[in-house]
């Protein structure tokens, strides 16, 4: 078996490497930082990079080695986080132009200092779509965020930079925030492991907000035992973040290994049929083959809900930019503007029964999972498109790509169900596009435990150094 | 939503009372997202929900059942 090069060794592995003193904490912090400044000018992934910062914690982590000292379980492990997390000293972008010249944070936001307790350390900030309104990884202000599996293709977004930096092996674990898709789209296009936890497990507290009533915030990997790992350890309740729930935190990573035996899983119909996607419907198959899916369960309303996410995202997400719509218009991604200008003119009405429906159809969902644990699904309608690609066939209609890339993630966050997106490579055009594997609330443990049955059974990140050629001269 | 929406309409009395400075070129592009709000807005209206139910969901709580 060949070694995985230093960029892509598990948490684990790296930790293991520093404990025994093969590697200092800032020998690594340094090899990152370096592969960082070769590959971001060609795939604009990171937006801010933390070298000083990140330097400083590593002689620290040096220090405690050196002392004899007590290390976290995440000691010298590298990380990321989407540009709307407050970086203290930073202004927090959301990939605005408008957030430019803001005050800059004055803490960082609570996921990072949880991450930091624990040793990690952080490398920068990542690019993102515009105020999080986006699924392809473009922005018109600070450029594109590419796609290490193929250059000129989207890497998806809003996490576009966290889900590119994770992918091409410039930052072991990111975080990132989904609110109709924003984790799993990127994650499919990447081919990298992303979770979208239940709406209210992890405190969003020191993020810049989108949609109040959909935003999540949750992790990006290239395996599963460090997703469950990162995951478990920030986990906890925050009241400052007047949505999170203060309940017991859940052990997954202990539990990851108990395969799916007694679980019922079954794929989803309806909606959900693939029959018009050749893609995902091919991603789809192979995983309910090595899963012994037969069943299929059709979820009434899921149309519904998707309309009702549709109609919140717009209004609520309008309502939040209305004094930047009435003083910074032109500053505005032009297609960004268009979408919040329309949602500030909706009527009230629409809204309200949005919210309606939304409750209706969560009822209804919830009451599938009287019959099955798991429910099988697409993440991505197709593989990453080319960059600039503005329509896309949904059901043979041809449609807005920006609003519909989130097709089949949109239903799920729009009533906060946890999802884990596992990744599948679509050997026709050899790009990843990835299946979401979707859970009752509160049971994360149950899409990481299947997620990793996955990972075993073959379905792992692919590296973009096999198939990408401008990987192979190491320097671009 | 028993009439089809003026999105042209609805955008001159809007921009007023928001109030935003709305250029031509915008108007395209925001009237297409606007029928696209209506396209999502009557699949609502025809979502058989019980007529007595006024429940609303301000600030969503996915809920502990089945976990």
């Amino acid at each position: 078996m060949v070694e995985a090069p230093l960029h892509f060794k598990t948490i684990s592995e790296l930790t293991l490497l520093i404990k025994e003193k093969k590697i200092t904490s800032v020998e690594l912090t340094s090899y990152f930082l370096e592969r960082i400044r070769n590959l971001n000018p060609t795939l604009n992934a990171y937006s801010l990079i933390c070298d000083d910062r990140a330097l400083k914690k590593a002689q620290q982590i040096d220090k405690i080695i050196k002392n004899g000292g007590k290390l976290g379980p995440l000691a010298g492990v590298p990380f990321a986080v989407k540009n709307l997390f407050d970086i203290k000293g930073n202004v927090t972008l959301a990939g605005s132009k408008i957030n430019y010249d803001n005050k800059v944070a004055k803490q960082d936001a609570i996921l990072i200092r949880r991450m930091e307790r624990e040793g990690a350390i952080l490398l920068g900030a990542t690019s993102m779509g515009e105020f999080a309104y986006d699924f392809t990884g473009e922005n018109i202000h600070f450029g594109n965020c590419q796609n290490p599996h193929k250059l000129g293709y989207m890497s998806g977004g809003s996490s576009s930079g966290s889900a590119s930096a994770t992918s091409a092996g410039i930052a072991p674990i990111s975080l990132g925030s989904d609110t109709n898709g924003s984790i799993r789209v990127p994650a499919s296009f990447c081919g990298i492991f992303g979770l979208k936890p239940t709406y209210g497990r992890l405190p969003r507290t020191g993020t810049y907000p989108f949609v109040d009533s959909l935003d999540h915030l949750g992790l990006f990997a290239r395996n599963i035992p460090d997703l469950s790992q990162c995951f478990d350890l920030i986990q906890g309740f925050d009241e400052k973040d007047h949505v999170c729930i203060d309940r017991e935190n859940i052990d997954t990573h202990s539990q990851i290994g108990l395969g799916i035996k007694n679980l019922r899983i079954a794929k989803a119909g309806g909606y959900f049929s693939t029959k018009n996607f050749p893609q995902a419907k091919k991603a789809i198959d192979k995983v309910c083959e090595s899963l012994s899916v037969n069943s299929t369960v059709n979820i009434d309303g899921t149309l519904e809900g998707r309309a009702a996410a549709y109609i919140i995202t717009n209004v609520e997400g309008s309502s939040l930019h209305r004094d930047h719509l009435k003083k910074n218009l032109s500053d505005f991604d032009p297609d960004t503007r268009d979408r919040f200008i329309a949602g500030a003119m909706l009527p009230g009405s629409w809204y309200v029964r949005s919210q309606q429906v939304r409750k209706w159809f969560k009822e209804k969902f919830l009451t599938k999972f009287n019959e099955v644990d798991i429910i099988i699904a697409p993440a991505t309608p197709c593989t990453a498109p080319a960059m600039g690609q503005k329509k896309i066939l949904i059901n043979q209609q041809e449609e807005l790509l920006r609003p519909n890339l989130g097709y089949f993630t949109q239903p799920i966050s729009a009533i906060g169900l946890p999802s884990c997106v596992i990744p599948t490579i679509d050997e026709e055009s050899q790009l990843p596009i990835g299946v979401q594997i979707i859970a009752p609330p509160w049971r994360e443990d149950l899409c990481l435990r299947v997620a990793n049955f996955l990972e075993k059974k073959g379905f792992s990140s692919p590296s973009p150094v096999e198939n990408n050629p401008f990987f192979k001269t190491g320097k671009i | 939503m028993d009439n089809e929406l003026d999105a042209s309409k609805l955008i001159e009395i809007m921009s007023k009372e928001i109030p935003i400075d709305f250029k031509p070129e915008y108007h395209d592009g925001v009237v297409h997202h606007i029928n696209n709000a209506a396209k999502m807005a009557k699949i609502l209206q025809n979502a058989p929900l019980p007529s007595n139910d006024i429940d609303l969901a301000p600030v969503f709580n996915s809920g502990d059942t089945n976990g």
